[in-house]
């Protein structure tokens, strides 16, 4: 029939044209499906490994039932005095935290950046130990900071600075390095010395950018204080160790709720600074004609 | 180049300018006010001017150093376990902070694995782009951004309750925030993404299974990706520090060294830490090569 | 005059400028026309140095600018202004500060870094923002503009650098037609008006045939055509830009 001999003609005529693209590539499709499949399997291993089955999900989640009814009704039980201390010294933490990041933050991102210190080896240097020094988590400075010092929200502070300082950096240089080729060349292009260039071209881009990064910084800060408080750093981390450890779990929901309209709030109105921060604030020049 | 030609131009600018720098001026003033309040109370608070720092604060933390100082003799460094300076003295218990290292990665990547399919499933329905329907839309929005608010050690401890200790229960608490994290990125590229590939899909005759899968998948995947991979280095770093509330991993064993005041040990265990999430970045930074290389033929 | 004595210039294995003699008397209006990628951007910014030649000289009044680096060199990239088709200012400034930019040269490090420029400056900026029309929006930012406007605003910072010299780079190719032949215009006014030698690189011919005096056409590195619009013909355009997109049927 002709409609047979189309179709051979047809895949004839594509052979010729691109033979590449018309051979079956079955070696690559059944390797993505291997590999897949091992992910998966894997995955179900590591599962295991940590401890699931269906049994323990099961009975995991009859139990989770039974504490979330424990949580009705919230309740302050009278400790609302000792709970808003605690709220406050959690996001004095936080803030003092960021401030004292950002001031220790900023040379070193400057100096980590490709775009300011081009010697390849100081750089590497440079980012190699920020990327090592990020990977302890503040708890971790935390819990050997109070064994050595003592409790308090001093030793709280000390840790989160020690642990997000590098992060931040980071975060300052990779902001720092994505700048626009274009803009860089047009200032050098007028003349510009480096230092003009740096501080017209880079800071005005550049600036807003990390004030939100350190905006956002913050707000991660406020959550990380709170678990701080876990190992006597200060804040509202033992209040909530204690009474969850009593299954007291009603005054828990209560400061929870609390925690969580503190943190909803402060999470709004940063974002309201950082959008305002990247907005285009518009000047005109009204009535210009006015004059002959 | 005459100056004094136009006047009236430059005049009203200089005006207009004096007033801007005027009202920028005030701005910047009562910012750094209220900041310096803020900053000042803060530090009241948090006890950082309260002054009694004990005495002899610096010399306590040169002590602090001491005590972690494995005091490691070179001659020795690669002696056995028992010859106290060598490296092995030092890194006495590895097998055990291996194996609880490892059990802190297998963690982090379950919660990742487990937390990115559910939070791309939700984000499914939280875009714009996606789901017609307003009030699946907002219902589901409010979802990750409560979970959002709590650190993740509320939910260890709480989990610990509810399944008992060891890493089911970290893991848990980390597979909530990672898909808390991820919601709310994933549905923002969504949203962002550009529309065009998915009409021409449906203009072709595509339902909206094959719209997505075809139209939307590959334009989102490389950033989803990309945030994916970010989380995983996020977890990694969490799931260390779980172990304290009891949630499995290796925290548990910086706990047991705090325990026993064995200061180097602690060391020890925060280099394995550095080590493994270092190994872990540079891995994710590989394949994150590989893949998008791939991606770029297809 | 500017001169420019074998210039040769590559990129790994592409010779992007391959033995390039020319030279520019005073005053003229130069059209440099080309395909993409035949050369055109490199040339410009060879003279601007913006990127260094590999072999040859460039001399402007007689004085080999070719190696010089520092403070003369940064006179010299005062001296030869470059406008660019992305435009390339400084968004998050205002327009007046995109400016003003162009006196940076003459300023001292200090005041510089404040944003502090004199009375005398600021004045100059905004008429040479009136010049271009741009007065009425100099305060604001840059990124309101639409991109006729910030070539116009580019215009005025490059007038402000006071250049013998202007360099514009694809300055069109990012506008729309009524937009194109404002900064075309002005380019004109500064050519006519202040006696500034203009060089400009486009892919259109018919622009540069409009607006300049003499074409010099660019093809792989090499000046194959340079003369005035008239005499150049049918043949010498196709061999310019010759044309690879459609294979002719049988």
């Amino acid at each position: 029939m002709t409609a047979a001999v189309d179709g051979r003609d047809v895949i004839a005529r594509a052979h010729l044209v691109a033979a590449q693209a018309m051979t079956p590539r079955h070696g690559k499709r059944m390797l993505r499906w291997a590999g897949w499949g091992i992910g998966l399997a894997a995955l179900v291993a590591m599962g295991c490994d940590l401890g699931f089955s269906s049994e323990r999900l099961l009975a995991g989640m009859l139990r989770a039932g039974h504490l979330l009814t424990l949580m009705w009704p919230p309740t302050s039980a009278g400790q609302a005095g000792a709970v808003f201390k605690a709220l406050g010294q959690t996001i004095a933490m936080a803030f003092l935290g960021t401030v004292l990041v950002v001031i220790l933050a900023l040379p070193l991102g400057i100096v980590g950046a490709r775009t300011i210190v081009q010697q390849p080896v100081i750089h590497f240097v440079l980012r190699r130990l920020l990327d090592a020094a990020r990977t302890i988590p503040s708890l971790v400075w935390a819990m050997i900071l109070v064994a050595a010092f003592g409790l308090g929200p001093r030793v709280g502070v000390t840790a989160m600075v020690l642990a997000e300082t590098p992060y931040l950096a980071k975060l300052f240089a990779e902001t720092m390095e994505n700048r626009r080729q274009g803009v860089i060349e047009s200032l050098q292009a007028a003349g510009a010395t480096r230092l003009q260039v740096l501080r017209y071209g880079l800071m005005p881009e550049v600036l807003p950018l990390m004030t939100g990064k350190a905006l956002l910084l913050f707000e991660g800060n406020i959550r990380a204080s709170a678990a701080l408080g876990l190992v006597g750093a200060g804040g509202i981390g033992v209040l909530l160790d204690t009474r969850i450890q009593l299954l007291q779990l009603d005054q828990v929901a209560w400061i929870l709720m609390l925690f969580i309209v503190l943190v909803l709030t402060i999470d709004l109105s940063s974002q309201a600074l950082r959008r305002r921060l990247i907005n285009a604030k518009s000047y005109n020049l009204e009535r210009m004609d006015a004059d002959a | 180049m005459p100056v004094s030609g136009n006047t009236g131009i430059v005049g009203l600018f200089e005006d207009r300018r004096r007033q801007l720098l005027l009202r920028g001026r005030l701005e910047t003033l009562v910012t750094l006010a209220i900041l310096s309040v803020l900053l000042l109370a803060s530090a009241r608070i948090s006890e950082f001017l309260s002054g009694d720092y004990g005495d002899a604060p610096f010399a306590r933390v040169a002590e602090f150093l001491q005590r972690m100082n494995p005091h490691l003799k070179p001659a020795l460094l690669l002696a056995g376990s028992g010859a106290q300076g060598s490296v092995a003295y030092w890194f006495y218990a590895f097998p055990k902070w291996a194996r609880a290292l490892f059990i802190s990665v297998e963690m982090a990547i379950v919660a990742t694995a487990v937390g990115t399919v559910l939070a791309f499933g939700l984000s499914l329905l939280m875009a714009r782009t996606v789901t017609q329907s307003t009030i699946v839309r907002q219902t589901t929005r409010w979802l990750p951004n409560l979970v959002r608010t709590m650190p993740g050690f509320i939910f260890a401890m709480l989990l610990v309750q509810a399944v008992g200790t060891g890493p089911m229960a970290g893991t848990l608490a980390l597979t909530f925030t990672c898909f808390a994290g991820l919601a709310r990125p994933f549905s923002e590229i969504l949203e962002n993404a550009d529309v065009g590939p998915m009409e021409s899909v449906r203009a072709a005759g595509g339902g909206r299974c094959a719209q997505i899968r075809y139209g939307l998948l590959p334009l989102v995947a490389p950033n989803m990706l990309t945030y994916v991979f970010a989380w995983i280095e996020i977890n990694v770093s969490a799931s260390t520090a779980l172990g304290i509330v009891g949630a499995g991993g290796i925290g548990q064993e910086l706990a047991g060294a705090l325990a026993y005041n064995q200061f180097d040990s602690y060391l020890a265990i925060m280099i394995m830490i550095a080590m493994v999430v270092v190994g872990a970045d540079l891995a994710s930074e590989q394949i994150r090569h590989r893949l998008f290389g791939l991606r770029q033929a297809r | 005059m500017l001169e420019l004595h074998n210039l040769r210039k590559s990129f790994g294995r592409t010779m992007a400028i391959d033995g390039v003699t020319l030279r520019v008397e005073r005053g003229e209006m130069v059209g440099i026309i080309g395909r993409s990628g035949a050369g055109k951007s490199t040339l410009l910014r060879l003279i601007n140095r913006l990127t260094d030649a590999d072999e040859g000289e460039i001399c402007w009044q007689d004085r080999d600018i070719t190696r010089i680096g520092g403070r003369a060199l940064r006179e010299w990239r005062a001296h030869s202004a470059m406008i660019f088709q992305r435009f390339n200012l400084v968004e998050r400034l205002d327009v007046v500060t995109n400016v003003l930019v162009g006196c940076l040269h003459r300023h001292a490090l200090l005041p510089s870094l404040i944003k502090s420029f004199p009375a005398e400056d600021r004045a100059r900026a905004i008429l040479e923002l009136d010049r271009v029309g741009m007065a009425d929006k100099a305060l604001q930012r840059t990124e309101t503009l639409s991109g006729g406007e910030m070539q116009r605003v580019a215009i005025a910072r490059a007038m402000m650098q006071q250049p013998s010299l202007l360099l514009a780079d694809e300055p069109v190719s990012a506008l729309d037609p009524f937009n194109a032949n404002g900064v075309m215009n002005a380019l004109v006014a500064a050519n006519r008006e202040r006696g500034i030698t203009v060089m400009v690189n486009t892919h259109t011919i018919d622009l540069a045939r409009t607006f300049c005096q003499r074409l010099i056409g660019i093809r792989a590195g090499r000046i194959v055509f340079d003369g005035s619009p008239g005499q150049l013909d049918r043949g010498l355009e196709a061999e310019l830009f010759g044309n690879t997109m459609l294979r002719q049927a049988a």
